[in-house]
């Protein structure tokens, strides 16, 4: 037995991950499970009997109000360690979460509604970014003239965090789709050209000596050896970049809007249910895993090549 | 013999460092020169002149008797590392220089895959292939681009010492198939006897051409030729040239 | 105590400190050991939720007029952010009481939180608040076009009464946009919505805009009709376990609060100068905010406390929010009233 081994059987890895994610739901069932029965005192309002002259505050005419006082009852209620609104059971988020999957409220759309939602705002704001950041950053990748313009300005924007963008943005493009729009797109852009840059410059200097001595000409060596040998990097670069998308959308749902899990979250804190806050991060985390899963296959299938383990010998 | 490939007076120097110092080299039509020396000698920045992907500060270097001037496909250059196109199947990487070009020949690659021995893995990934294997795709990349010279960089420095075996023995058998003129980089004193004609000992930094010697070590270069006295003899020469360079660069290496 | 005049307190003593005993007076002395106005360490210190809003100008009163000191307490008015948040310094005992909106409170009796409770009710302002479109001249036209609502707070009830008023349904008919404060302002400026409600400053700021019309304030809707309060009135609530400690102890504290209410009705002018000193404003513009005021006195709460105004209309509110999915059912929120705390 190594005192640190560097990996685990697979099987022995699923098994530990599976025991993780049980543990932490035991733990939950644990800290919300009602051991304790507390009595609490509750007043009742009981009228004395007894009638005062009032006026009325605001129309000035007299009333006869009865005088009330309070009995005290006491109520027996199941307590837990932790008790709503700071926690629920997990059997209650889970119906909470299927109420909220299922039951379309007026004004409160579906789960599914706002899982789009915000999926869409990121998607856009991507393709919006990354349609800009990636040309540039190639240009800039190859140019060095052009790195040395622009870069000052990048490391300007780059330590801003999205939601430092939501006030400037309100105040130019008011709360509606541009405004999240243009938070997802600057939150995503500064890190999208970032890692293209990165990307084309990290290309080794010897492929493109190679490319060059077998006879490619400058558009050759961009479009057939730099292009695809700055992809792989771009691409795992985009995938960090739509995950940095969820910071911004969630940052740019604070207003304007109904829909989105942002709204759904900072709605749902504002009413103290807790149940549909974690239901909300919940679905973030899985879309964030469902969209990494989705862009590894599309990878599989753009870029075979770095999916494969020596074969030949 | 006529000279395909000459370095006259060629110095080169980066900033202060003077690199190469007024060296001169001339290599016949056919001829395999191998170059030794110290790491720092200026070994690759000669491949780099003659691949011309760098101009000299003085002196000339000519191909056919022309000064190269710009980066020279005619001299096929053969990288340590490989410099494989990853996105590229094996064939696709070895059709590279004709399609640039506009002369893909389908034919040819399937010549050249048989010639190397990895007609099996024509469809393969770089990354699905071993040191060897796709040190023999990138020798065939550059062959498939017909080339008059063949410059070598250290090309089997990062395998095995049984591949390196294996390897050098095919390239010796494929220069020698196709005729090819080669120059060769090395600091290993037992590839350059197996493998040259000629070889060159240029001197630590500035490098210049210490010692030319030739090599009359009967062809093929078998386990026998290379446990003969007269091998071991031409060895013990080239080392005690080296040996000084290698010291005096130790003394200096920054 | 504002955070101000303690910080004020403070400097004193530094300054007093610096200035060393050699230097100082007798009398000097015992204002840099004891900041100004701070009480005798007698004193039960009690933390009061509030905010910059002038419905908490009680609070402010009681403290800078003495009446909590002359009951015994040295109240301390600390900024809780939002209502909602000052339900929670309540449940946690940050604060043993707060004024806070009465949407926040009934959504945390509708999750059934009881610990606290609803004292009473300090003020109504009707007039406040109102519903400004632009270029739009009626309700009804409202139809289909996108407002600007701080939701979840008393507008959310107000416009959507308004809007009931006229034949439309909040949740079907229009599109909300959510906003806090003056984000409704720019939401409406910039166009994104075809008008907005909020309350002051930011609703003199929506109808400083130009093409600006008031469709309707809180004053006309059908609970203002109905129970002559607002949408969303300012509330008095208090940390359960601190009053449940002892009663007598917080009845003290709430007639002490009241007896400042009291005050507030009966000094309009110093009331505008002790405002506008402490929130920092020109009292040109604290005067026509505070001429909505009514305040409601100890005397005020049996009939404000009642079926007539407050829990009828608590009742129609909570109502709503069920509605609109804000809460999950109507409490009985006469359960968290202690009405004894308030006799004679």
């Amino acid at each position: 037995m190594q005192a640190f081994p560097r990996t685990l059987p697979p099987r022995r890895r699923l098994l530990l991950g599976v025991a993780g994610v049980l543990g932490v739901i035991v733990l939950w069932w644990a800290l919300t499970f009602p051991f304790f029965t507390e009595t609490v005192t509750r007043h009742e309002r009981v009228a004395t009997g007894e009638i005062v002259t009032r006026t009325h505050p605001v129309t000035g005419e007299t009333l006869q109000m009865p005088v009330f006082d309070t009995v005290e009852r006491t109520e027996s209620r199941h307590r837990a360690l932790v008790n709503p609104p700071a926690l629920d059971t997990p059997g209650n988020t889970l119906r909470d979460a299927w109420t909220l999957l299922t039951v379309e409220r007026p004004g409160r759309p579906t789960l599914l509604t706002h899982m789009l939602r915000s999926t869409l705002r990121i998607l856009l704001g991507f393709l919006v970014s990354a349609s800009v950041a990636v040309p540039l950053g190639i240009a800039m990748g190859l140019f060095p003239t052009l790195r040395a313009l622009v870069s000052p300005i990048i490391s300007f924007l780059r330590p801003l965090p999205s939601i430092s963008w939501v006030p400037l943005a309100m105040i130019w493009l008011g709360a509606g789709e541009l405004q999240k729009l243009a938070i997802v797109f600057m939150g995503m852009f500064a890190a999208a050209l970032i890692y293209t840059i990165e990307a084309t410059i990290k290309v080794p200097p010897d492929l493109i000596k190679a490319a060059r001595n077998l006879g490619a000409s400058d558009r050759q060596l961009l479009w057939r050896v730099l292009l695809p040998a700055a992809l792989p990097n771009i691409v795992s670069g985009l995938k960090v970049v739509v995950a940095i998308g969820w910071t911004c959308v969630i940052s740019a749902e604070i207003v304007g809007t109904q829909e989105g899990l942002g709204a759904l979250i900072w709605l749902s804190k504002e009413t103290a249910d807790t149940s549909a806050v974690l239901v909300g991060m919940a679905c973030i985390s899985g879309i964030v895993l469902l969209l990494d899963l989705a862009t590894t296959r599309i990878e599989r299938h753009l870029l075979p090549y770095l999916f494969l383990r020596e074969r030949g010998s | 013999m006529t000279t395909v490939l000459e370095a006259r007076d060629v110095t080169m120097r980066f900033g202060d460092v003077v690199a190469l110092d007024g060296l001169s080299l001339a290599v016949a039509q056919g001829e395999f020169v191998v170059v030794v020396g110290a790491s720092g000698c200026g070994k690759s920045t000669l491949l780099n002149l003659f691949a011309g992907f760098e101009a000299p500060t003085r002196g000339e270097v000519l191909l056919h008797g022309a000064r190269i001037a710009d980066i020279e496909p005619r001299c096929g250059m053969v990288f340590q590392n490989y410099a494989l196109f990853e996105w590229l199947t094996v064939a696709q990487n070895i059709g590279f220089g004709p399609r640039m070009r506009g002369r893909a020949d389908p034919q040819r690659v399937a010549d050249l895959l048989r010639l190397i021995g990895i007609e099996d893995f024509a469809d393969h990934y770089p990354a699905q292939l071993s040191g060897g294997m796709k040190q023999r795709v990138a020798l065939a990349r550059t062959l498939a681009n017909e080339p008059e010279v063949l410059l070598c960089d250290e090309p089997f420095a990062a395998l095995d010492a049984m591949t390196r075996q294996v390897l050098q023995q095919e390239l010796s058998r494929i220069v020698q198939h196709e005729k090819r003129t080669c120059v060769f980089i090395t600091h290993s004193i037992d590839e350059a006897l197996l493998l040259a004609d000629r070889i060159v000992v240029m001197s630590a930094r500035p490098g210049r051409v210490k010692q030319v010697l030739d090599n009359d070590l009967p062809r093929p270069r078998t386990a026998d030729v290379q446990l003969s006295e007269y091998f071991l003899d031409r060895k013990r020469a080239i080392w005690e040239s080296v040996q000084e360079e290698v010291l005096t660069s130790l003394v200096r290496a920054p | 105590m504002g955070i101000r005049s303690t910080l004020l307190g403070a400097l004193c003593c530094v300054v007093a400190a610096a200035c060393g005993d050699d230097a100082a007076q007798p009398g000097d002395r015992a204002v840099g050991s004891t900041p100004p106005g701070a009480p005798p360490a007698a004193l039960e210190r009690v933390v009061y939720a509030g905010s910059n809003w002038y419905g908490h100008a009680p609070a402010w009163v009681g403290i800078e007029k003495g009446m909590f000191a002359a009951a015994g307490f040295d109240v301390e008015a600390s900024p809780f952010g939002s209502s909602p948040n000052r339900v929670t310094a309540l449940e946690n005992g940050n604060a043993q009481f707060a004024s806070l909106g009465e949407v926040a409170m009934l959504e945390a009796m509708a999750e059934d939180r009881t610990d606290f409770y609803w004292i009473g009710n300090q003020d109504i302002a009707p007039g406040a608040e109102g519903l400004v479109a632009i270029g739009i001249e009626r309700i009804e036209d409202l139809r289909g076009k996108t407002i600007a609502v701080n939701v979840n707070t008393s507008v959310h009830i107000t416009v959507y009464e308004l809007l009931k008023g006229a034949g439309l349904d909040l949740a079907t008919d229009v599109e909300v946009l959510r906003g806090n404060d003056s984000a409704i302002v720019d939401l409406v400026r910039s166009g994104e919505a075809q008008a907005g409600i909020i309350w002051e400053p930011y609703y003199t700021k929506l109808r400083e805009i130009p093409g600006a019309v008031v469709l309707g304030t809180d004053m006309d809707t059908s609970i203002y009709e109905r129970f002559k309060t607002m949408t969303g009135p300012d509330m008095i609530c208090a940390s359960k376990e601190w009053v449940d400690a002892d009663p007598a102890r917080a009845k003290r504290l709430f007639r002490a609060y009241f007896e400042a209410v009291l005050w507030c009705r009966e000094n309009p002018d110093a009331l505008i100068a002790l405002i506008a000193q402490h929130v920092n404003e020109d009292e040109a513009k604290v005067r026509p905010v505070l001429a909505n005021f009514k305040w409601l006195t100890l005397e005020d709460q049996a009939v404000v406390m009642s079926d007539a105004m407050l829990f009828g209309q608590a009742q129609v509110a909570s109502e709503i929010l069920v509605r609109m999915g804000l809460a999950k059912k109507v409490p009985d929120f006469r359960k968290w009233t202690r009405p004894d705390l308030l006799a004679d």
